[in-house]
């Protein structure tokens, strides 16, 4: 009964268009296994279910013929991340402050979603304005693991990954600005695409940070294509957004002869031993494909570093962005105000400082691009954060070292001060607790296409999620 | 040194008319790129000849103009042998740029050259790496013959330093070049360099293109590789200036373009056309003289709107639209400072150590800015540019093109530094000199395509010119209409008479 649920966009809109299945059986199985999963998840936060059933049944004329012809997405169930203003739905950030509010415009990736015949049938829980790598909040409580509910999703789009995991969305929308596609993607055990800066286009004014990406996650590499293909591109609301379009193709090449270069520990990074292990489990099947890979060594890398470079930066946008907020602390989660008390100390000209250190970053990832087509990096190096703690105050153990700040179990900083570096995030294993561990595949600047390539080998050999012994909750 | 609007009119008399006719004796000295490799294929003319007539020419000019700060004319003149035996066909085949001369901004590093960035602190600097632009130029053969005088770090829109001196209009030597690419806007006007490179971070590629009545293109943040940290920033911008719609199209073909040093230089690489035959029939055009509040004087509305004019000549359709206060110059100095003050200020701040050394107009800008952003933040000037681009995002969707003038004044008085008094245009006191820049707004709108061509003179004889601003990475399209406007109201024609005397 789950399988409809876990059904792959590709293959629903295949089978939409052959009539053998319709948009409602599908948008239907999706309700249902909410029903079943939502009370331990609680990735939802706002369902939308009738509008999006009478979405489905008005997708279901188009595939019989009647009226307009199917769209791209036409009928697809598309999770949207509570940050994403739809123009007359709630947009709440996670906060207590804006509990009420409904937005008056629409995010130009919302809008290419419902242009396409996506339903938006549910919003995607984030932390309190997408500030943290986990996802819970005052407003909508703790979203948990579907593969070991003691353990958090990530975050910030950690509703959307933990929507996806659990088969309640077909796709579902994310954005990152120090990981917060990347990090829910590994956690969750699916796929993420951070593209290069400028490829998706955002909003004012965060689409003028060039750390900030709006992006899709879904459950297959193919998918996770054909939603970027609907939302990248030039648009008149996006002075940022690059064009001419990028198209990704609707099927990859092999990756005989390729050459990856592969980093489990950059620099003096502190790594579980199960994350490691799995990444070069992963390494090696891409081998094991045909591709030549190496170890490289990343010196310069290590969170100490990177993670100074990137607060100059938040703290000249991200801080100043919630000093309103700051006037009702009340109202507030605790990681909000540390979030914008740790920016607080950043001077004005200190962003100046921190692109010199983005500088020798940039040169450095360049040497290794000019010898390798991709380089491997685990996406996160703990087996988890705990659900539901804010890690205020205290850091946690990873590999046997207390490590100061959460954030250090989120590589996944660097290709945002990297930020034209297109990243995909794909399933690698296990850890022990039973958390799944993501490997992020880095490529050349702009080359969207080659870490899709990588990402489909390792997708064939070892496939993900395709079964239900490979997937969670199956009990319930 | 303060000069009151009475003194501006006194210069307006005594020089006015002073725009000449084509001097044949010049004639090499003002050949276009796009001629000149053609003439050096076909044996017509050899690489030494122009380089020669460049330096004849600068010998007679420089005096007065005083846009070359540094010269390299031995080398010059040897590599002009190379290049000659090469069309010769001795040795390996010319290069795109071969035998060209190339003036260079006193602001980028060619390793072995000078690059003083028009500073008493770095008077001697030698640097031992070259910038992605130069380099390019290198392997295309180009000789670059001189680095061309800029403001101190490059920071105004006028260029005159307690090193290099005032840098002098050759159609008015008694206003300024413009800045703070203002050297290579005067060596091209007064036919001392072939091509000449430019940088762009609030209009200074622009700025020096109107007031010296040459071409310049700003292009979209991120064609053109930069160095860094520079490269990070999404108000600068390296590009060409040249005479010719042609010419600084050859000439951004051959430095834009992905590279390893920049992670923002945008892959695919663009190629723009050389020519721009197909005209412009049925483009729609906006045409907007006054944005917001800012004030124009009347010669420079009066020939923006010939200019407009022109383009209706060549097919288009021109609608004239009004921008709001957005776009006046007090909101657009706010959010330029606050930019500035979180990195192109804070750099310069480092200097101030140093302020003994420095100018005054420098540590002005650093202070300006400074206040600026800490009066607020990075953050509040982003949601302001938003605004901004969200209007022109609008506007582009009605229109291809968006016709602005660049300045807003008839120059700037040479050697004045501006820092304890503003300016008068059209008959109103304006408290920052850089409200006689209509530019910044493109570095906000840092994505937009903008060729600055000339649309005439003002009648102190200074040029005046306009911005044809396109879509976001449409750069063709604002060639296109450049190349119009060339074809309709040509420029290449008229010369100044600085030096025809001597």
């Amino acid at each position: 009964v789950t399988d409809l649920a876990y059904l792959s966009a590709t293959e629903a809109l295949a089978r939409f268009r052959d009539r053998s299945l319709s948009p409602v059986e599908l948008t239907q199985a999706l309700i249902d296994r909410a029903t079943a999963v939502e009370p331990t998840v609680n990735a939802l936060c706002f369902t939308f279910y009738e509008s999006a059933l009478e979405q489905a049944r008005a997708a279901e004329d188009r595939y019989m013929g009647r009226g307009e012809a199917p769209r791209p997405l036409e009928g697809i169930c598309v999770g949207i991340k509570d940050e994403v203003p739809i123009a007359g739905q709630p947009c709440t950030m996670g906060s207590l402050l804006h509990r009420d509010d409904v937005a008056d415009v629409t995010d130009p990736m919302a809008e290419r979603i419902l242009a396409a015949g996506g339903i938006a049938h549910a919003r995607t829980t984030t932390p309190e304005f997408s500030t943290a790598g986990f996802t819970h909040t005052r407003l909508w409580g703790v979203t948990r693991n579907p593969w070991n509910p003691e353990f958090g999703v990530g975050g910030s789009s950690g509703g959307t990954g933990a929507s996806l995991a659990s088969g309640t969305s077909t796709l579902a929308t994310g954005s990152d600005i120090g990981g917060s596609i990347r990090t829910p993607a590994a956690w969750n055990g699916v796929v993420g695409f951070k593209a290069p800066y400028g490829r998706v286009p955002q909003l004012p004014p965060f689409n003028m940070d060039h750390y900030c990406h709006n992006g899709p996650l879904a459950r297959t590499i193919a998918d996770c294509a054909l939603f970027q293909n609907v939302i990248a591109g030039p648009h008149p609301g996006d002075a940022a957004a690059i064009a001419p379009r990028y198209e990704l193709p609707p099927a990859f090449e092999g990756i005989a002869g390729m050459r990856i270069a592969l980093c489990v520990q950059p620099d003096d990074w502190p790594v579980d031993d199960d994350v490691a292990a799995a990444i070069r489990e992963a390494a090696a099947t891409l081998v094991a494909c045909g591709a030549t890979v190496e170890e490289v060594a990343m010196p310069g890398f290590g969170p100490a570093r990177t993670m100074a470079i990137a607060d100059a930066h938040y703290g000249s946008i991200v801080g100043p962005s919630m000093a309103a907020a700051m006037e009702h602390r009340d109202q507030l989660c605790a990681y909000t105000i540390a979030v914008y008390e740790e920016s607080a100390g950043v001077t004005a000209t200190q962003m100046y400082d921190g692109l010199i250190g983005e500088t020798a970053l940039h040169a450095a990832l360049e040497r290794i691009h000019a010898t390798y087509d991709v380089l491997l990096w685990p996406t996160c190096s703990s087996r988890g954060l705990i659900a539901g703690d804010d890690y205020v105050g205290y850091g946690l153990d990873i590999g046997g070292v207390t490590v100061p700040h959460y954030y250090w179990s989120c590589m996944t900083i660097p290709f945002n001060i990297c930020s034209r570096n297109p990243v995909l995030v794909v399933p690698a294993g296990f850890a022990s607790n039973g958390v799944p561990v993501g490997m992020q595949i880095v490529g050349r600047r702009y080359d969207d296409v080659t870490p899709f390539r990588v990402g489909a080998a390792l997708e064939e050999a070892r496939p993900w999620l395709d079964h239900p012994e490979r997937r969670p909750l199956q009990d319930v | 040194m303060v000069i009151g609007p009475d003194d501006v009119n006194t210069v307006y008399r005594t020089v006015a008319g002073r725009v000449g006719s084509p001097a044949m004796s010049n004639d090499l000295a003002y050949l276009s790129a796009t001629e000149a490799l053609a003439r050096f294929r076909d044996r017509s003319l050899s690489p030494v000849e122009l380089t020669e007539a460049l330096i004849a020419r600068a010998a007679e000019v420089e005096p007065t103009v005083n846009a070359l700060c540094v010269t390299y004319y031995e080398q010059a003149l040897e590599q002009s042998r190379a290049a000659e035996k090469r069309y010769l066909g001795q040795g390996d085949e010319p290069r795109p740029l071969e035998g060209i001369c190339v003036g260079i901004k006193d602001e980028m590093p060619i390793a072995g050259q000078t690059c003083s960035m028009g500073s008493l602190r770095y008077k001697d600097e030698v640097p031992s790496y070259t910038d992605p632009v130069g380099q390019r130029l290198i392997d295309a053969g180009a000789i670059l013959h001189a680095r061309t005088t800029a403001p101190e770090f490059s920071c105004a829109g006028f260029t005159h330093s307690r090193l290099w001196g005032v840098t002098r209009n050759p159609w008015n030597p008694e206003f300024g070049v413009g800045g703070s690419s203002g050297g290579t806007g005067a060596s091209l006007a007064s036919g001392t360099s072939t091509l000449a490179t430019g940088s762009d971070i609030g209009g200074s590629i622009r700025i020096p293109a109107a007031w010296n009545g040459v071409v310049g293109f700003k292009p979209p943040y991120g064609r053109v590789p930069q160095s860094s940290p520079f490269n990070l920033d999404h108000y600068c911008h390296t590009g060409p200036l040249a005479r010719t719609v042609s010419d600084c199209a050859l000439f951004e073909n051959l430095i834009a373009g992905p590279h390893p040093y920049d992670p923002v230089a945008l892959a695919p690489k663009l190629e723009l056309p050389l020519t721009f035959g197909e005209g412009i029939e049925g483009m729609k055009i906006a045409l907007c003289v006054t944005p917001g509040d800012w004030p124009v004087d009347d010669d420079v509305a009066t020939n923006t709107r010939e200019a407009a004019a022109a383009l209706v000549d060549a097919g288009a359709i021109v609608e004239e639209i009004e921008l709001g206060p957005n776009w006046g110059p007090a909101n657009i100095a706010r959010l330029t400072l606050i930019h500035f003050g979180a990195i192109f200020g804070a750099w310069i701040a480092n200097e101030l150590a140093h302020r003994d050394l420095m100018t005054p107009y420098a540590i002005d800008m650093a202070e300006r800015s400074l206040d600026a952003i800490g009066a607020s933040s990075f953050y509040d000037g982003l949601v302001g540019e938003g605004e901004l681009h969200h209007e022109l995002g609008d506007l582009h969707q009605r229109y291809e093109l968006l016709v602005f003038p660049t300045c807003a004044s008839r120059g700037l008085i040479a050697g004045d530094d501006y820092v304890d008094h503003g300016l008068e245009i059209g008959g109103e006191m304006q408290p920052w000199y850089m409200t006689a820049c209509m530019t910044p707004p493109f570095n906000i709108c840092s994505r937009s395509p903008v060729m600055a061509v000339p649309s005439g003179f003002a009648d102190n004889g200074v040029p005046t010119g306009v911005q044809l601003v396109a879509r976001a990475y449409d750069d063709v399209t604002a060639f296109r209409a450049a190349a119009a406007l060339e074809r309709t109201k040509p420029w290449a024609s008229r010369r100044p008479m600085v030096g025809a005397s001597a």
